[in-house]
């Protein structure tokens, strides 16, 4: 045979088959895995809103949780909010309170950001800077944090931090949307 | 050659981590916790087992001009099905894990066990190659996170083992304290290993 009928039918044969089965086993491996994923989110929404119980809604085709307490009263909002990292999509849940104000923390779902640099934003020194602050736009600076709005950038990573802060800036201001429609 | 020695040769004399320096980026970075050093090496045991068994059936049939190409499609199958198994039954360790599963597929490790054996020898020894150099290389990322382990957070396997009097080196858990225990097992390994061919 020519050796490059050969090569591209080696190539062909190798390239169908392990497509063939890497699809197979992503087909009956996606429900186990999008359960695992839900319980994630659920474990971080009940650790920044302090709720009984939440429901899920659509809003701008973006994912919506409304949370309320024992007695049925909404306590908060989230939202889950994706953009681009440094490496590949971040995926956060954001929660604010039930005027829409205050940002009651975030909490990182997925990212893919460099081990030990860019993957600090998951660590809490990071993310407990958004607590408590007023739903406008947040900033991020080098250094000490001055104005009401800094978000301190980690350090070796202000890429990730930008990307970190401007997802929590969108969806805010779409979380803030919903918030206005429903109360 | 005996397939005893084919065996036995990964874990020791040619051990990947200690004397063939391979495999470093997955080395340094996943050792902070025993649970992840285990994970990882097994993780590479399947996926170096598979690999260099399937190579090595179809390694008359694979032209050599795209040889690598094909190699690295059939590692990529089986890292790929490695990350959706952990990320389905262990996701915990899938997260702990992060990007270093998927990037087994570049592991030098294993590219280098297809250029320079299963793809001139017969299964059986081929099989036996990847067994014996993947154990020896979780035997290596075991060695070094029990160091880590211990001397970073004073546990194993999250259990502690040292006592209240021990304050965790933080630096042990950070990059610099992959680098420094290596360096450091790296030297034992060799000082021993220079006496035993002397």
């Amino acid at each position: 045979m020519n050796y490059r009928v050969k090569m591209i039918l080696t190539l062909l044969v190798v390239g169908a088959f392990s497509g063939g089965s890497l699809s197979f086993v992503y087909n009956k491996m996606l429900p186990k895995i999008e359960a695992n994923l839900k319980k994630e989110i659920e474990n971080s929404l009940l650790l920044l809103v302090p709720a009984a119980s939440y429901k899920e809604t659509s809003f701008q085709g973006k994912r919506v949780f409304v949370c309320r307490d024992k007695a049925g009263e909404v306590v908060g909002y989230a939202i889950i909010g994706k953009g681009g990292g440094f490496q590949g999509e971040i995926s956060l849940l954001i929660a604010l309170d039930k005027e829409g104000k205050k940002i009651l923390g975030i909490d990182i779902l997925e990212s893919q950001e460099t081990p030990g640099l860019g993957a600090k934003i998951d660590e809490p020194f990071f993310k407990k800077q958004f607590k408590e602050r007023e739903a406008e736009k947040l900033e991020v600076i080098k250094g000490k944090a001055e104005k009401e709005n800094d978000i301190e950038a980690i350090t070796g990573a202000t890429i990730s931090s930008r990307a970190v802060v401007s997802i929590v800036n969108n969806y805010v201001a779409i979380l803030k949307e919903f918030v206005e429609q429903n109360r | 050659m005996k397939s005893y020695i084919v065996f036995i040769k990964g874990l020791w004399r040619e051990n990947p981590v200690f004397r063939q320096i391979l495999g470093m980026c997955p080395t340094l970075a996943v050792t902070g916790y025993l649970s992840n050093g285990i994970a990882m090496g097994l993780a590479v045991v399947f996926v170096l087992v598979a690999s260099s068994t399937v190579i090595s059936i179809f390694r008359r049939l694979i032209p050599k001009q795209v040889r690598m190409p094909t190699f690295i499609v059939i590692i990529a199958t089986f890292v790929v099905l490695v990350d959706y198994f952990l990320r389905a039954n262990y996701p915990f360790l899938s997260k702990k894990l992060g990007p270093y599963v998927p990037l087994i597929v570049v592991n030098c490790i294993i590219m280098g066990r297809q250029e320079a054996f299963s793809s001139k020898n017969p299964v059986w020894l081929s099989f036996l190659d990847a067994l014996g150099m993947g154990i020896g290389f979780t035997l290596a990322l075991v060695i070094l996170s029990t160091v880590r382990e211990i001397l970073g957070f004073g546990t194993l396997l999250g259990h502690p083992v040292l006592g209240q009097w021990f304050t965790p080196w933080v630096i042990m858990a950070l990059p610099p304290g992959a680098f420094l225990s290596l360096g450091v097992i790296l030297g034992i390994n060799n000082t021993f290993q220079k006496k035993s061919t002397r």
